[in-house]
């Protein structure tokens, strides 16, 4: 590519200790090189290239890019000039570390730890009050909130390396995360560092550097690893409050414009010892379009039960609707005082009836049922049996506001279950107190 | 997921358009279909 900074093409220089070839990438950069063949690290700004200690190390992570890869991140060319493995105090958390060079751009890293990897550029210009302990820091417009805080101790090292590395140096070390940026600090009594890393892809590494061997496999969720579920669950709950504005928008306008009209009133008297008999209603008329219809039953009930069997019967079509409707009480007293239970009045909606021309077959009984309950209903009551037309109801908008709530919860959840999971390796989680951690 | 919430939804407010249009209701007595006269319960009449 025309005007594209090249990575460097290395001076190639011989182990003082060993004698094996030793390619210098960074010519005048690299502090160090570390021979593959006996492990001396030499000082390569030094003439003589005088060994400075033979590391005693073990590689114990599988290095996917290789020392003089070439590759590309976000669209610029780097090589791989060298790689570390660092550790926490006590070993069992290990990551790697590939030290990239470009002659124009300088030195970036690339991280790896559980499969999931960070571009990492060191700031020359370090957040205010970098000093302090702070649970979270403002950095350039974000706040980055404390994540990790321990200490990172060198394992292993290959290549060269623009500072003099040691294995087992150890520096304290505080990552701030505001996905998909992370905030690092590592330092020791000489120095502190601070650096910025983005979130990347695996797959845009592996495919950067045309990497043919299988990626380290990827656990968990990342410090920094950007998610968009945050915000397709607030996105969510937008239009849910659209919707539900909509609903009481209709709600309201039904409810305003509902007829509320009596097609049919009877009052009359149930006695249980006359034989079963059928009553029937004289016709009534049903306007408009289609409509529901409450069927409202009003007793004088005391400790008994009235049931009504019915038949709504359209005289033009033929057609009929059987329902059954019963309202019931009972009252008592106890250790607690007096009790009491159901209801003398009870009211039954029946949907989407079309207009026309209807009366109903109705029975009345009390007497049905086990004896106990046949003893509270032998008394003759009377009752009322209204119908209207056109009522409104609510139920459709407590079902509906129900389902569409279904959704944001989900999402809720799923952006919860992914942060929670995130914060699960941090001692700073804000998703954990220390309660539930006993 | 945002698109198929905003089909679900807006399906959701139609069907409850047509619904309050003609007067149906999700909780209601009207278990029992409409059938021929007599064909459900009883035909006195």
């Amino acid at each position: 590519m025309a005007g594209e900074p090249k990575v460097a093409s290395g001076r190639l220089i011989n182990c003082t200790s060993c004698g094996a070839n030793i390619l210098i990438r960074a010519q005048g950069l690299s502090v160090v090189a570390v021979c593959d063949k006996c492990q001396s690290e030499l000082d390569t700004t030094d003439e003589t290239l005088r060994v400075l200690t033979t590391l005693k190390q073990r590689q114990r992570r599988a290095q996917v890019i290789e020392l003089g890869g070439r590759g590309r991140v976000h669209g610029n060319l780097y090589e791989c000039i060298g790689y570390m493995e660092r550790s926490d105090d006590s070993g069992v958390y290990m990551w790697s570390e590939y030290l990239l060079f470009n002659p124009a751009r300088g030195f970036r890293w690339l991280t790896e730890f559980d499969g999931h990897w960070n571009y990492t550029k060191v700031t020359k210009n370090p957040p205010r009050n970098a000093e302090s302990y702070q649970p979270s820091i403002h950095y350039l417009d974000k706040d980055y909130h404390l994540f990790h805080k321990g200490h990172a101790k060198v394992q292993f090292v290959r290549g060269e390396f623009n500072w003099q590395v040691k294995v087992g140096e150890r520096v304290t070390v505080r990552d701030y995360i505001s996905p998909p940026e992370m905030l690092s600090f590592e330092g020791d009594e000489k120095e502190a560092i601070w650096s910025v890393s983005t979130y990347i892809e695996a797959d845009k590494i592996r495919d950067g550097f045309g990497i043919k061997e299988a990626m380290p496999p990827q656990t968990g969720v990342g410090p920094n690893q950007p998610t968009t579920l945050a915000e397709t669950s607030s996105g969510i709950l937008g239009y849910f409050a659209m919707f539900i504005l909509a609903l009481f928008m209709l709600q309201t306008f039904f409810v305003l414009t509902a007829d509320r009209a009596v097609v049919f009133r009877t009052e009359a008297t149930h006695d249980p010892m006359d034989p079963v008999k059928t009553k029937v209603t004289p016709p009534f008329e049903l306007k408009g379009y289609r409509s529901n219809l409450l069927f409202d039953l009003d007793t004088n009930l005391n400790n008994g039960w009235l049931s009504v069997s019915a038949d709504l019967i359209n005289e033009e079509t033929g057609e009929s609707l059987a329902f059954e409707h019963g309202a019931e009480t009972y009252t008592g007293r106890d250790s607690d005082g007096t009790w009491r239970e159901g209801s003398r009045h009870a009211e039954l909606i029946i949907s989407s009836v079309p207009a026309g021309r209807y009366h109903i077959n109705y029975e009345t009984d009390s007497r049905s049922g086990p004896s106990w309950m046949q003893a509270n209903s032998m008394n003759p009551m009377s009752y009322g049996l209204t119908v209207w037309r056109n009522v409104p109801t609510w139920s459709n908008l407590l079902w509906a506001m129900g389902v569409l709530t279904i959704f944001p919860v989900f999402a809720w959840w799923r952006s919860r279950s992914f942060e929670v999971n995130r914060w699960s390796t941090s001692d700073f989680s804000p998703y954990f107190s220390e309660d539930e951690d006993d | 997921m945002k698109l198929f919430y905003i089909i679900f939804g807006s399906t959701i407010c139609v069907l409850f358009l047509y619904a309050g249009a003609t007067g149906w209701s999700v909780m209601s007595g009207s278990a029992a279909t409409w059938g021929a006269r007599g064909a459900a319960g009883f035909h006195h009449k």
